[in-house]
């Protein structure tokens, strides 16, 4: 670290960095609180600390600092939001995505090529994954339920998702943004 | 810790979004995340991967393959928890709709065949001469092709078959009608049909009647009485 690196981040480069990685650290928050809205309040905790710490950190590990924090503030936030976090797993054990994943805020963190190239990609699937695919992801049902539906072991229905998983995780477009 | 397969990164992400992991699995997750900044992107991907499946809209589902066209972010949000879509595809109703469509057109066809006036033969009236000239030719020649059959040389026994030819080309046109799309079908009107042309319809009736009574014989001379 050199004594550049000292002190408050330029507003402009903090403005740079939210503008490269502030949707995919949503993202990820979001798959940590299973709540969309949530991850934005932590995002803006985790930049307001960048703003005031950013100087201590060193320009080419940023981004893995911001998600480090991010992520400690979203431990904390699911401790102080305890019982509405059982009642969310206590859904995903359930197979259900909580509704908050599915409001508009979730939504603004869907990228429209993400959603294009994942239609593109599930067209290229074997149609017994796409059916898993659907099954899980769409209709929300558990991989026991699958199972039993499409009358195969779990193991298979478990080694399609993780073959779709994949290819499908293979084309997402890059999270982070190019550089300003 | 960033000895993991990116396999395996992915798919652990997926479960870890997706609810699927036990609470030891999930505690596990969750401390490599404080260090791992890999699977921290992977769980960004996990998310995103699974709100874009389920915004895809309903449509792109409805063939049983997502082949519809580009969906919006919000379309298919509205329905996603609702009940589980039909499984019956729009090419499934094509399909059915062919088949029905085939199955009627074949029923059609022979209805028509059996309703429509089977060309009567009188046999009374003089045959057509080409007729008989192709029956008495056809008769004598070893069963093969009608244009084999036309160019051997008549013969002498001409006369005799005639009667014969009369008989069984009447047999031969109940069961041969003419399809009404013949491409020759003015020819084989009666009224447009020149004198002495047989329809074509009735040439290619009696070329098999031909073949079969060729066959016939020859099974009747290699087959002994006694067996019968």
């Amino acid at each position: 670290m050199t004594a550049a690196d000292q002190g408050p981040l330029d507003p402009a480069a903090v403005a740079a960095l939210y503008e490269q990685y502030a949707d995919e650290l949503r993202r990820f928050i979001a798959g940590v609180l299973h709540d969309a809205t949530l991850a934005q309040d932590v995002v803006q905790t985790a930049f307001a600390k960048l703003v005031e710490q950013g100087g201590q950190t060193r320009s080419e590990s940023r981004k893995s600092w911001l998600f480090r924090v991010a992520f400690h503030e979203a431990l904390d936030a699911r401790r102080r939001l305890g019982r509405q976090d059982f009642a969310l797993r206590r859904a995903a054990e359930k197979g259900e995505f909580d509704e908050s994943t599915l409001d508009s805020a979730s939504a603004d963190l869907v990228r429209q090529e993400s959603i294009e190239a994942v239609r593109r990609t599930l067209t290229e699937l074997p149609p017994e994954q796409q059916e898993i695919v659907r099954l899980r992801i769409y209709e929300e049902r558990t991989f026991a339920e699958i199972a039993r539906l499409l009358d195969i072991p779990l193991g298979t229905a478990l080694g399609r998702m993780h073959l779709a998983i994949k290819k499908l995780r293979a084309r997402l477009p890059d999270a982070a943004r190019p550089e300003p | 810790m960033a000895d993991h397969q990116p396999l395996d990164v992915d798919w652990l992400a997926f479960r870890y979004v997706a609810g699927e992991m036990t609470d030891d699995e999930r505690d596990a997750w969750e401390i490599r995340l404080a260090d791992d900044q890999a699977a921290r992107e992977a769980v960004a991907a996990a998310y995103e991967l699974t709100q874009a499946v389920a915004a895809l809209p309903p449509s792109v589902w409805e063939c049983g393959s997502p082949v519809a066209a580009a969906p919006s972010p919000l379309a298919g949000r509205a329905t996603s928890a609702a009940a589980p879509r039909s499984s019956r595809s729009p090419i499934a109703w094509w399909a059915s709709a062919a088949a029905a469509l085939l199955a009627a057109v074949v029923g059609w066809n022979v209805w028509d065949r059996a309703s429509s006036p089977a060309p009567s033969f009188d046999a009374n009236v003089e045959p057509d001469r080409e007729l008989a000239l192709l029956w008495s030719r056809t008769r004598h020649s070893r069963p093969g092709s009608l244009i084999d059959s036309t160019v051997e040389t008549p013969s002498s026994d001409m006369a005799e078959d005639v009667g014969d030819a009369t008989t069984d080309a009447a047999d031969v046109a109940t069961l041969d009608s003419p399809p009404d799309d013949s491409p020759d079908g003015a020819l084989d009107s009666p009224a447009a049909r020149p004198l002495g042309v047989a329809p074509s319809w009735m040439l290619s009736a009696v070329s098999g009647m031909v073949e079969r009574a060729g066959d016939d014989r020859s099974s009747d001379r290699s087959t002994p009485t006694g067996e019968l």
